[in-house]
């Protein structure tokens, strides 16, 4: 088959060129779709690998889908030879862009340009006649070592990807955090300050803590989190709840010493007592220890405001029928209202709604 | 951008004796610049706990000879390199990147939203306390705002640094801080993002200290601003004399990635976080260079990108005393887009900071992604690499010196009319000035993301004189720029009269003051 120049042609001209000929019934076969070979994030190939005949040309549309913004080629090589080229990228160094960062050399049997998140192009290779395994490899400096895969031309693939030494491991299979419980993980969750900490307690309760204003944000049953995109992105996503959310505090500080608002809120971090957190604040000096456990089903909660001044009010309710029962104190417009002796060790009990009994859950 | 079509013919068909000519010459060049340098450093692969994601965020040594290691998806893992055993001190720390062990039960860390102190008060070997220790910074939730160190100072106090956020993404409507007092308002960011990100520098800082080294005084009850003008300043460390040292990233206002010694008050560059000066009464202008170029502190050595280092990390001292090769006291950087460390040589010119540097263990055998670096007790050096969502690896190397002394540059210095180069070894035979293969450029200080060499000349020695039975080569110059000049030496091949061949040619002094 006579090959055509078609380097200054744009698109169109080549469909009507590659049509005409279809037409004529000259020497080009009925068309396949290309195949189409993405750059995803994680510095992968999506397929890793593609099984085609020798000898044929192949037509691959290869995409920069990589939502991390990274800069990607894909190279296509002889069998054998991914190390070498790569060693050839990188020692084009400071003439590196303007090759795209492919090598001179009879190595490379074709390679597209480096692309652009969000840019595309067609690649055609002229496959040599014998079968083999040719190596497809991102050339950008650091890239390849985990960026590669393979054309399996006229040779059968094994058939999982964990055997085929010429894709890179499969990456593990998501962690969810959710085995063992009590856990505690800080994260950036939804609803929340950019300073949060998700907990999932005995059962199937977990809930936020924002760590920068000192208050919980939301409870929700189910499982954990999926922070697998958080992990494998550039750290702009949020994590996923694993559940509904059954409980949404109200947007006021809950603790309120003397009968005043709260002034000058510090963090102070947080123990683990058997694994279950206890998060430590000041309120203007003013300690306040504030740990959560849940007792089948039932989300508990313990204020230690050690030597307390004045009579603290703690904004016990996180919602219009979520009051929970206390073990001391008394209700006071609404609030719980504890002398200094009793707020040393106050604990209360909330019955929380079931996944099916909330209205709309906050995505 | 509409894609275009490319039909590729074999090339073997096509202007063959031209590109096999530029093949012989790419892998000659290849063979030259990538000596192995098996016979000086063994390097070792380092087994990670199975079921933890291998990525490094930090290392520290503990005083019991295990070390300490922080991992990407928030754990902190005790290594003891006598069992190659694993234990598992905290969970659930959100990205932490730096480490400073202070016992086997006190770890202090830094992640994304604090300085955090883990404490083992029980003595089960994990940690049932997360004290925060510092969490005086703002957070916008956008994904480039890490958090790195601490370093101990020497005097009981601690460094950490503040990356600034990226125009990559936006702002979270709730935050932690105030916002900046100047400029555009987080409302604009949430409303119209697409419009705000035209009107500010592709970094920014819009919450407290972001984009500031920040040090913090004994027991951690003080702190203080130390020095401004970050961008992503990843690798916090120490030199020989007790200064602090930072390296920054190629980026907008970062024409080429450097090491700077860092000095208290002093500015590096990047305008966004001049907001948080203490007395700043408006915006920093972050177009023009002009109103900060003369109170800029450069780096005291550049990193040609692309050439030496594209994303350099942590600067580790040489502090083995001899046990890790000839390069006691100088400064070793890890590099995460190359498999190779760089290997930096300071001295003080006029009572400046400057100096060059030369790749390590390039395309040996280490890995790329090389992000954090830690001496062993054995004087052998542990490398941890990360990738993260950028070109890196991941796991844990260790190099050890075998006792032979590679022939290397051993150190470089700024003379009146030229360099004095010291090797570890007398070189045998040494070629002639026609040899000798020399360049400068410089880079610019701008707004835009990244520089070009400018001004790149080739530079003919007026001299070269062997001294002192080869050891040392004296590299005269008609005249040498300052300025930040950077004087790219490709070494000859040069060889020992045992053989050994010179480790790395590629040498890059950065001139910042003439003696």
């Amino acid at each position: 088959m006579r090959p055509i120049s078609l380097r200054a042609w744009p698109v169109m001209s080549l469909r009507v060129v590659w049509g005409a000929l279809g037409i004529l019934g000259g020497p080009v076969r009925a068309e396949a779709p290309p195949i189409i070979i993405r750059a995803v994030e994680g510095l992968r190939f999506d397929p890793p690998r593609v099984r085609v005949e020798a000898g044929r040309p192949l037509r691959l549309r290869f995409e920069n889908a990589d939502t991390t913004a990274q800069p990607h080629n894909l190279v296509v090589v002889r069998p054998g030879t991914r190390e070498a080229v790569l060693a050839a990228a990188l020692a084009l160094g400071a003439d590196g862009p303007a090759r795209g960062y492919v090598p001179a050399g009879a190595d490379v049997i074709g390679a597209s340009r480096l692309l652009a998140a969000g840019d595309g192009e067609e690649v055609v290779v002229s496959l040599p006649e014998e079968p083999g395994i040719y190596p497809i490899v991102c050339t950008f400096p650091g890239h390849g070592v985990l960026m590669f895969g393979a054309i399996y031309a006229g040779v059968e693939m094994p058939g999982r990807l964990e055997d085929d030494a010429h894709v890179p491991k499969p990456p593990p299979p998501p962690v969810i955090d959710a085995d063992s419980r009590p856990m505690v993980r800080r994260m950036f969750l939804p609803h929340a300050g950019p300073a949060a900490i998700a907990v999932a307690l005995p059962g199937d309760l977990n809930l936020c803590w924002d760590a920068g204003t000192c208050r919980l944000r939301y409870v929700w049953r189910g499982g954990f989190l999926d922070a697998e995109k958080h992990f494998t992105s550039k750290g702009q996503s949020l994590a996923q709840l694993g559940g509904p959310v059954v409980a949404t505090a109200p947007d006021v500080f809950p603790v309120r010493l003397g009968g005043r608002a709260a002034q000058a809120v510090r963090f102070r971090g947080y123990t683990l007592e058997n694994g279950l957190p206890v998060f430590s604040y000041t309120l203007e000096g003013q300690l306040v220890k504030e740990g959560f456990s849940a007792d089948n089903g039932v989300l508990v909660r313990r204020f230690q405001i050690p030597k307390a001044t004045a009579d603290v009010d703690i904004h016990d309710a996180l919602g219009p029928s979520l009051t929970p029962t206390a073990d001391r104190g008394n209700r006071v417009d609404g609030m719980l209202r504890v002398s200094p002796a009793e707020a040393e060790d106050v604990t209360l009990r909330y019955a929380l709604p079931d996944a099916s009994e909330t209205g709309e859950a906050l995505q | 951008m509409k894609a275009s079509c490319f039909v590729f013919r074999e090339f073997r068909r096509v202007e063959v004796c031209r590109l096999i000519g530029v093949c012989v010459l790419v892998m000659a060049e290849a063979a030259v610049m990538a000596a192995p340098a098996a016979e000086s450093y063994r390097i070792e692969a380092v087994g990670t706990p199975a079921g933890i994601d291998p990525q490094v965020g930090a290392l520290d040594m503990l005083p019991d000879g295990r070390l300490a290691v922080a991992f990407h998806r928030g754990e902190v893992c005790f290594y003891d390199p006598r069992g190659s055993t694993w234990s598992v001190f905290a969970r659930g720390l959100h990205e932490p990147l730096g480490l400073l062990a202070v016992s086997a039960r006190e770890v202090l860390v830094m992640q994304r939203p604090e300085l955090t102190r883990l404490r083992d008060m029980d003595g089960d070997g994990s940690a049932d306390r997360y004290e925060t220790v510092w969490d005086g910074f703002g957070m916008t939730g956008n994904y480039h705002e890490f958090a790195y160190g601490p370093v101990a100072d020497g005097e009981g106090g601690m460094f950490v640094s503040l990356n600034l956020a990226s125009t990559g993404d936006g702002v979270r409507d709730e935050i932690r801080g105030p916002w900046a007092p100047f400029g555009l308002r987080h409302d604009d960011f949430l409303r119209d993002w697409n419009g705000t990100k035209k009107r500010i520098s592709k970094m920014y800082s819009r919450v407290p200290w972001r984009g500031w080294v920040m040090r913090l005084g004994p027991g951690a009850t003080t702190v203080e601003p130390w020095s401004s003008g970050w961008r992503s300043p990843d690798g916090l460390g120490m030199d020989a004399a007790g200064r602090l040292l930072v390296t920054d990233n190629q980026g907008d206002w970062v024409g080429t990635s450097g090491l700077w010694v860092s000095g208290k008050g002093q500015f590096a560059g990047h305008p966004a976080s001049l907001v948080w000066e203490p007395g700043a009464s408006a915006d920093p202008e972050v177009t023009d260079p002009k109103p900060h170029a003369a109170r800029r502190t450069p780096p005291a050595v550049l990193f040609p990108h692309g050439v030496m280092a594209s994303s350099p990390t942590q600067p580790l001292t040489d502090t083995t005393g001899g046990r890790f090769g000839p390069f006691a006291g100088q400064v070793l950087v890890g590099e995460m887009n190359t498999p190779r460390l760089v290997r930096v040589m300071l001295e003080d010119v006029g009572g400046v900071a400057q100096g060059a540097c030369t790749p390590f263990l390039d395309s040996s055998g280490l890995r790329a992604g090389n992000h954090r670096l830690a001496w062993m007790p054995d004087g052998s050096l542990m490398v941890g690499q990360t990738h993260l969502a950028w070109a890196g690896g991941a796991g844990l190397q260790r190099i050890s010196w075998t006792g032979q002394t590679p022939l290397a540059v051993a150190g470089i210095s700024l003379q009146p009319g030229g360099f004095l180069i010291r090797f570890t070894a007398p070189v045998h035979e040494p070629p002639s000035a026609e040899a000798w293969q020399l360049q400068r450029y410089r880079y610019a200080y701008h707004a835009d993301y990244g520089s070009p060499q400018i001004d790149r000349t080739l530079v003919g020695p007026s001299a070269i004189e062997w001294r002192d039975g080869g050891r040392a080569v004296w590299v005269g110059l008609s005249e040498v720029q300052a300025g930040g000049t950077v004087y790219e030496f490709t070494l000859p091949a040069l060889r020992a009269a045992d053989g050994r061949a010179l480790d790395q040619r590629l040498l890059c002094y950065t001139v910042n003051m003439r003696p």
